[in-house]
């Protein structure tokens, strides 16, 4: 069993959100010295541009969850190459950015804009440096796969009139480069 | 000597040219403590960052020169460094490259020159440092062009400005907004500045025309003032038959909004219904809004049942007086239109027309005796003739001459409700009775109708035609802005409901285009927001209240 802990930076695919840094945290157990399960959560935050379709400009949080199945590949004692694969469960949450918010409130509006948890997959690589019996360090890459729904609403506090939607297909395809420590419990 | 002469059925434009005056606002940047850094090579604005800069920090800087709306490249200024250099053969050569060393070195860059002018981008620290050099004659911000495009002063007035500033929310359609008046000239001139790049016009007149008038085009100033971002369909025509084949392209194109600067006289029963408002209740089953002016008829319009107190069969004004006069300058022309309240049944495309008789009668007066001149005298027997007369008088003789008409119960089983509007004079006419004044189709409960209100004062302006309609229905809708701003017509110089109804044809595509909210919740929204004028509440005068978005 191990625990480890990563920082680095993703890169999203969507036209609309910019990259993020990136932090995690993952558990794993391994079967064998090759076969691992792999427990896994991610907590990025990127900034995004205003899409009329989708999302106004703010902050988009994401969650990806992630249930992998390792393999690794040890080379010598000291590196040990691996490969990994699975679901993801993104946990989402966005705050429209503060300006924008205030200037339709000043025109009398209310609005909520929502993203919605969504089920996609991942795969990713890395490459671990053993630094002692229980320690080793390492450099991974994960490829996130994902699509969100979300809602909108918008309310007229003057008139009472009110209009909301829903949209689809929020891209959160994502590129995550991160450096790592691993701590092996047993 | 007067001419008369008659039309069957007439049009008018209720927006009128007036000469206007300039004025303009300045802001003058306050700072509470003297500058204390000078140059005697650096001009002032930039002394005064330099100075911000050294006792408020970088940050302090670089938001005044945002505000100022300079020129910043991230963290660079744009500057001009003049050169001392002064060299007839390759002079910007000679001078960037004299410069240029120097402007790196200081962590600046060198984008491009002309004669001694090097145009560059500086950290504000370096500027004077560079004017310290020996080659450096001067450093001063860019001279800056600017547009030379009017924007009405509507859209400050109605707070659309606040509204342009928003990104749109869940809303990404284009906005169609028709301006549907009698002529577009010149507006090609405007395309890009004025007006969007690029417009659909089209003519539905049949000589195809579209250059026969100007009031169009600053209609459709007044609407890209207000909504930018829509997209704009100017489309003329010259007749009612024109207009409802124009009306039914309109509702092909699936435009939204209609902007409809005109107006028409013994053209329908003042309820709502008759071959113009027609056009008005297709277009809103089509989906469509439409906006039409309310009319500039207050001061030129007297209604009253006919009353005949000494059994002459002519109508008595008060006092007893049969004739209702008005002044007719030399050069100028009047037309006297009469219609009563026996239109009978509209049944889609005609009136089953009026059974009850009476003639308009003209005449001029000459010392204290008239002179008939003309009589306006088409039968009403039943027949499906409509409930109308009209008749105009020229006025040639060198001298302002006393116009007076008459009304004659002719054969009349009823005493009639009589209207009379005066065209093509200023007004008021004698009796004057502002009240019921609207133009057609500013009756039609399916259009949004707009009276005028003061650009700057919001006082109501004593032309615009005032409900109720013949129906009993408060009319205008609203007031919008008037008095206003634009190329064609000049500063200040757009005066009537003319001017009045793109502001609101505008705001509603502005709206429109913002929020994903259906046509019928804008107006909601609007409606909420209107600055209630004049009387309490709804009334006859400013309808609602003045279009107000915030």
């Amino acid at each position: 069993m191990a625990l480890g802990f990563l920082a680095g930076y993703g890169l999203f695919s969507d036209n609309y959100l910019n990259d993020s840094m990136a932090f995690g945290a993952a558990f794993s157990y391994s079967f064998s010295k090759n076969i691992a399960i792999e427990f896994a959560g991610l907590f990025l935050s990127p900034s995004n541009d205003h899409d009329p379709a989708k999302l106004s400009q703010g902050k988009l949080l994401t969650i990806p969850l992630q249930l992998s199945l390792l393999g690794r590949f040890p080379v010598g004692t000291k590196l040990t190459p691996y490969a990994l694969a699975g679901i993801t469960y993104f946990l989402n949450s966005f705050s429209m950015d503060r300006t924008a918010q205030d200037n339709w409130n000043a025109l009398g509006f209310t609005m909520t804009e929502k993203v919605d948890a969504a089920i996609g997959f991942h795969l990713g690589a890395g490459l671990e440096y053993a630094l002692g019996e229980k320690l080793s360090a390492g450099a991974g890459v994960r490829y996130c796969m994902g699509k969100a729904d979300g809602e909108w609403s918008i309310k007229d506090n003057q008139s009472s009139a009110e209009a909301n939607g829903t949209f689809s297909g929020l891209d959160l395809n994502s590129l995550v480069l991160s450096i790592g420590l691993k701590y092996f419990l047993k | 000597m007067l001419l008369v002469f008659s039309a069957a059925l007439a049009i008018f434009l209720p927006g009128q040219a007036k000469a206007g005056h300039s004025g303009f606002v300045s802001v003058r940047l306050q700072d509470d403590a003297p500058d204390l850094f000078k140059h005697p090579k650096i001009d002032s604005t930039l002394c005064h960052l330099i100075h911000v800069f050294r006792t408020q920090g970088f940050a302090a800087m670089k938001q005044l020169a945002a505000g100022l709306n300079l020129d910043l490249e991230g963290d660079l200024l744009r500057v001009t460094v003049i050169s001392r250099e002064r060299n007839g053969v390759n002079p910007s050569a000679l001078a960037a490259v004299q410069l240029t060393p120097r402007i790196l070195a200081l962590g600046g860059k060198v984008e491009v020159s002309h004669g001694a002018d090097v145009q560059s981008l500086l950290p504000i620290d370096a500027v004077e440092l560079l004017a310290d050099n020996a080659q450096v004659s001067r450093i001063r911000l860019p001279l800056r062009p600017r547009s030379c495009a009017i924007t009405s002063e509507g859209v400050y007035k109605t707070e659309a400005v606040s509204w342009q500033l928003q990104k749109p929310f869940h809303n990404n359609a284009k906005v169609k907004v028709a301006v549907l008046d009698l002529g577009f000239t010149d507006y090609e001139s405007l395309l890009g500045t004025e007006l969007p790049a690029s417009v659909t016009a089209k003519s539905f007149r049949s000589d195809g025309r579209l250059d026969t008038s100007v009031h169009g085009t600053a209609c459709a100033e007044i609407v890209h003032d207000m909504a930018p971002d829509a997209e704009l369909y100017l489309v003329n025509f010259g007749t009612s038959t024109e207009q409802h084949q124009a009306v039914t392209w309109l509702i092909g194109q699936q435009v939204n909004v209609i902007s409809y600067s005109v107006g028409w006289t013994n053209a329908g029963d003042g309820k709502g219904t008759g071959p113009i408002t027609y056009d008005v209740d297709r277009a809103a089953n089509a989906g469509i809004t439409w906006c039409s002016a309310a009319g500039n008829d207050a001061r030129v319009h007297w209604e009253g049942t006919f009353s005949d107190s000494n059994g002459n069969d002519y109508h008595n004004f008060p006092d007893n007086d049969e004739f209702i006069e008005f002044s007719l300058p030399p050069g100028e022309t009047l037309w006297v239109m009469m219609n009563w309240d026996d239109w009978g049944t509209w049944n889609g495309s005609s009136y089953s027309g009026s059974a009850n008789d009476y003639d308009l009668h003209l005449y001029y007066k000459s010392g204290a005796s008239w002179t008939y001149l003309w009589g306006s005298d088409n039968p009403q027997d039943g027949g499906g003739d409509w409930p109308t007369e009209e008749a105009g008088v020229y006025n040639n003789s060198g001298a302002t001459a006393t116009i007076g008409a008459r009304i004659l119960k002719h054969s009349a089983t009823r005493n009639c409700k009589m209207e009379i509007f005066v065209w093509d004079i200023s007004g008021p006419i004698e009796y004057n009775v502002p009240e019921g004044s609207l133009s057609v189709p500013a009756d039609s409960p399916n259009c949004i109708a707009l009276g005028a209100s003061d650009v700057t004062s919001d006082a109501y302006h004593t032309y615009s035609s005032r409900g109720p309609t013949h129906d009993g229905r408060i009319k205008p809708d609203f007031a919008a802005p008037s008095g206003t701003s634009g190329m064609t017509y000049g500063n200040y110089g757009f005066y009537g409901t003319s001017s009045s109804t793109p502001h609101m044809a505008g705001a509603i595509a502005l709206l429109k285009g913002k929020t994903p909210y259906s046509l019928d919740q804008i107006l909601q929204i609007i409606t909420s927001r209107a600055l209630d004028l004049g009387d309490p509440g709804p009334d006859n005068k400013f309808g609602k209240g003045r279009l107000k978005l915030k």
